[in-house]
């Protein structure tokens, strides 16, 4: 009878009501699993499942107090009915990220003297109109000041002298004109990487650096996205699953600077921008996992920059330049890759980048309007032979097949100083271009004890350049020497080469006859982190580089271009990363001596020549706000001065007569740059605000010379004024 | 890249420092041309050419330097525009004497110096040079070099020799128009236009490219725009255009305009408007 009423009551007693709901992570909506959730007065308990989902009993009709505190979260406590149905619990985190990224692999650092920077820290970086990653980059050790331009200087090399390349594979332009911004909108980017002297042989063609974006995988856990404007720009990007095994992103932007250009241009009597000069770019990725062991991901890069004016009046040094102007950039690259685990010790990487560049330049009737077909490949092999030892064997190769079609004066420029647009001799040509850019590579890691400090890194790369017609052996050796934990010296030396640009190769423009610049690279360092595996404390990293320059493609009087110039660099850099509690800052600073040579010029500064370079960097998170700032104190740049000119009665301009080559300075570059970001979280979204402003003290920091028609009258023309930048974004 | 760099400095320089001295205002002595009858030769022979110059501030005085002559050194390739250490270059003392030369005198110290300059093209001139290099021509230059006022004044032109059957020859003399008829004793004032009467005597002529291919191209005429008072919107107008003054003519000061016509190929012709 007792056991028929403990039955009975077990079925009758159990309450009439149940309370359900589901935790979410207030803002990103991210359903919160294994999270547990309190019932008052019944002390009731339920665990959320996979979607964030639970089920509390509830003892009786009438209000009950749900109860949910998690470690990182704000507290969360609410009284409701008892037998309320999906009740929607927004747990608030106490330290929200930017938009948050998905670090897929932690990056794969294989040279120890590479610099980079992640989205989370490249996005929130002040002076980087928006958190653009290249931009950012230009804080780094080694990295020049180029001002507003849109150039990356690395370690006092020629800008020329870097390679942009995207996930591996080379892109044309890395920035939108002016320099506002890279060419991938930073949400996509999963990291930038700086590989500065001494790199590895997976790349090459680049004397001086290399500039790698990483473009990130898209998320798979559920549906993302974001919007923007800001004063220059806005776009918006989704990511999400498409399935169990497959994700997508898409994104876009589109920059409406022209427009207040172009305005602002209506009271300029000397020019009209007949189309206001805009870019975009758009970027789509498809990942899927084929198997446990195999993934393909397709990354689809478009970009296009557009500029059209008239110049109503010449300009005053150059009469030549004046009509129409009109200069077009666009590619694309499709780039399907694939990668996978042959074995358990053998790991393989194949990617295509199949595209398209157009560049038209016309200056009033005078165009070079170049097309090319392209495709890079790159594929390798990584194979863990033992603890010890582990192998990289590559491919890096480029195709380009380009219709050129030229109507130039041909252009000479000596120490910065370009003579007149008209003074040229005149090239007119159509010609077709194909050329084959082979490469191969072979990387060893190896450990003469396994529990030993060493690392001995024996490298070697070929490359085949068909404009050439040179097959160049690059030797490379690296080596690490591990101190304690956290505490490393490095070392490198190594052969780097890159072909001559296209005009300085072109029988019709230039000289076939021309070789590959050619540079060795020697570099020392270390690197301790104190922060013993936390996220606290400091990092310091400590190197030193010198670089021979040889066979530099220089201007000839005789035959267009030449290998007579020569050079050498030599320098020190140090960065100081410290992050405490809310506090996080950054010191980094270069000294630098670059030197060029060509036979008659002596030896002279290079344009880059940047003596000292340094870079404070604060920020400090407090509540939802963000607060950033960047002070940069560079040593001037050098320019050659004009000494005096000579008439060309024959095209009516004046001949400049240059001084000795870059043998004076600019006054010493200063600049402060400040951000503010302030997010707001909503139960569903997220909404930021920012403020960034660029040199906030509006310092002149010229960068240039102006120069009468005659050049007897100068003056130097300020750099980037203050510059603010207002933006929002939601994001969920 | 470096021309969308260079086009972009342009937009500030262009619309940049109001105090410079701005290129069509004549005040200081200026070289303003080198006029020649024969801007191109077939092959050896003399050529006389003449600085046609400006000292408007200068009172009459005797401007003193030298000519040289040589072959060009490259100035196309990036050479400096000097016969410094070219073989066979020939230096000659030069000056101009603006206050014997009564046309100086009473046009504002403006106008083509009566004494010129031979430039000897010599009978060698082809020798060792590609086909293309003859049929385009090799350039002879005569670079003038002043010391005025404690500075140095220089200007060169080249004179072209050429296997190309037909040379070039100077445009016609322009007319300067005033708001569309010829000057008259009234000084302009602010809005009016400057230009030069059509001349539609354009030559064809033939150029070999880089790649051997003979073209026919058609000659441009370009306008230079000199003013002694005011100031102009543009200093360079195609031969249809005009140019508006931006300032008006001092009405109690002589006034000189010069328009010069250039084909693009060395071929120049001017003529001077002065109103006392």
């Amino acid at each position: 009878m007792r056991t028929l009423f403990l039955v009975l009551c077990s079925l009758l007693c159990l309450p009439a009501w149940s309370l359900t709901g589901v935790v979410w992570e207030k803002g990103t909506k991210k359903p919160l699993r294994e999270i547990n959730v309190f019932l008052l007065p019944s002390k009731a308990k339920a665990v959320t499942g996979d979607k964030g989902q639970f089920e509390l009993p509830a003892s009786e009709a009438g209000p009950c107090q749900v109860i949910v505190n998690v470690t990182g979260y704000k507290k969360f406590e609410r009284a409701v009915a008892c037998d309320t149905n999906d009740l929607s619990i927004y747990l608030e985190k106490i330290d929200y990220n930017q938009y948050e990224t998905t670090v897929t692999t932690k990056a794969a650092k294989r040279d120890a003297q590479a610099q980079g920077l992640s989205q989370e820290e490249f996005i929130s970086m002040p002076g980087t109109f928006g958190g653009d990653p290249v931009r950012a980059a230009q804080n780094l050790p080694g990295v020049g000041q180029s001002g507003g331009g849109a150039q990356i200087i690395v370690q006092g090399a020629s800008p020329d002298d870097t390679g942009y390349f995207i996930n591996g594979h080379r892109v044309p332009l890395v920035f939108h004109f002016g320099g506002l911004s890279s060419v991938v909108i930073p949400q996509a980017v999963e990291r930038v990487d700086l590989l500065p002297s001494g790199y590895g042989p997976e790349y090459s063609r680049a004397i001086g650096g290399v500039i790698n974006l990483q473009i990130k995988k898209p998320k798979s856990d559920r549906h993302h996205g974001f919007a923007f404007v800001d004063l220059l720009t806005s776009g918006a990007m989704f990511e999400g699953p498409l399935s169990e095994k497959s994700s997508y992103l898409v994104a876009g932007r589109y920059s409406y600077v022209g427009y207040v250009l172009k305005a602002v241009a209506t009271s300029n009597e000397d020019f009209e921008l007949t189309t206001a000069p805009t870019y975009g770019d758009a970027i789509a990725i498809y990942d899927r996992e084929l198997s446990d062991n195999w993934n393909f991901r397709t990354t689809f890069i478009a970009s296009r920059d557009n500029l059209e004016l008239a110049l109503n009046r010449a300009a005053q040094d150059d009469p030549q330049l004046r009509g129409n102007f009109q200069n077009t950039t666009e590619f694309f690259r499709l780039l399907p890759q694939l990668t996978g685990r042959l074995d358990a010790r053998t790991t393989t990487d194949h990617s295509l980048a199949i595209g398209r560049d157009s560049i038209l330049i016309d200056v009033n009737g005078r165009y070079l309007k170049i097309d090319s077909d392209t495709m890079t490949h790159r594929s390798e092999v990584v194979r863990t032979w033992s603890e010890k030892h582990k192998s990289y064997v590559g491919l890096d190769n480029q195709f380009d097949l380009s219709k050129v079609r030229v109507n130039l004066p041909n252009s000479y420029d000596l120490g910065g100083v370009q003579n007149p647009f008209g003074v040229g001799d005149e090239r007119k040509f159509d010609t077709n271009a194909n050329e084959a850019q082979l490469a191969a590579y072979l990387r060893h890691e190896y450990r003469p004890d396994e529990n030993g400090p060493w690392t001995l890194l024996p490298n070697l790369r070929v490359d085949h350049f068909s404009i050439t017609h040179e097959t160049l052996v690059q030797p490379r050796f690296q080596t690490r020497y591990q101190i304690s934990s956290g505490f490393e010296w490095h070392t490198a030396v190594g052969r780097y080469v890159q072909p001559p640009r296209p005009q300085e190769s072109s029988p019709q423009y230039g000289n076939s006859n021309v070789r590959s610049p050619q540079a060795i690279h020697y570099m020392a360092g270390w690197s301790r982190d104190y922060r013993e595996g936390g996220t606290q404390g400091l990092q310091l990293t400590n190197n030193y580089f010198y670089k021979t320059l040889d066979s530099l493609v220089v201007p000839s009087i005789d035959d267009n271009y030449d290998n007579t110039g020569t050079g050498t660099i030599l320098g020190g850099e140090v960065q100081a990363k410290y992050q405490e509690g809310p506090w996080n800052g950054q010191v980094v600073y270069t000294y630098l001596n670059s030197k060029r040579r060509i036979p008659g010029q002596g030896e002279y500064p290079a344009e880059f020549d940047q003596t000292h370079n340094l870079n404070l960097i604060l920020a400090r998170q407090h509540d939802r706000w963000t607060y950033s700032g960047r002070f940069r104190l560079v040593s001037g740049a050098p320019y050659t001065p004009v000494t005096g000119a000579t008439y060309d009665s024959d095209n009516d301009v004046y001949i400049p007569i240059r001084g000795g080559l870059y043998s004076r300075r600019f006054p010493t570059f200063y600049q402060l740059d400040l951000r503010a970001e302030k997010k707001t979280i909503y139960d569903r979204w997220i909404l930021s605000w920012y403020v960034d402003v660029q040199n906030i003290t509006n310092a002149a920091n010229p960068s240039a010379i102006e120069y009468s028609y005659d050049y007897r009258k100068k003056k130097a023309t300020r750099g980037l004024p203050i510059l603010p930048t207002f933006g929002v974004r939601g994001e969920f | 890249m470096k021309y969308v760099w260079a086009l972009l400095t342009v937009l500030c320089v262009s619309c940049g420092d109001n105090n410079f001295p701005r290129v069509e205002v004549i005040k200081n002595f200026r070289v303003l041309g080198i006029v020649t009858a024969n801007p191109e030769v077939g092959g050896a022979g003399a050529v006389s050419v003449f600085p046609y110059v400006t000292d408007p501030n200068g009172g009459g005085r005797t401007v003193s330097g030298t000519y040289e002559v040589c072959l060009d050194p490259g100035i196309s390739f990036g050479a400096t525009p000097s016969c410094v250490g070219v073989p066979g270059a020939v230096t000659t003392a030069y000056s101009i004497n603006f206050t014997a030369d009564s046309d100086f005198a009473a046009n504002g110290y403006t106008g083509l110096a009566a004494t010129g300059a031979t430039v000897n093209v010599p009978a060698s001139i082809f020798d060792g040079r590609s086909g293309r290099e003859q049929f385009n021509g090799i350039a002879m230059i005569v670079v003038f070099r002043f010391t005025v006022d404690g500075r140095e004044v220089s200007a060169f032109r080249r004179i072209v020799a050429t296997t190309r059957g037909a040379q070039n020859i100077n445009p016609a003399t322009p007319t300067a128009l005033l708001n569309g008829t010829g000057f008259g004793v009234t000084k302009p004032t602010k809005g009016d236009e400057l230009a030069v009467a059509p001349l539609n005597d354009e030559q064809d002529y033939q150029v070999q490219t880089v790649d051997g291919a003979i073209e026919t191209r058609s000659e441009s005429y370009e306008v230079s725009l000199y003013v002694s008072q005011g100031e102009l919107d543009k200093s360079k107008v195609s031969i249809d255009e005009s140019a508006e003054f931006k300032k008006s003519a001092s009405s109690t000061q002589s006034f000189t305009t010069v328009v010069m016509v250039r084909d693009e190929r060395g071929g120049l012709s001017v003529s001077r408007e002065f109103i006392p």
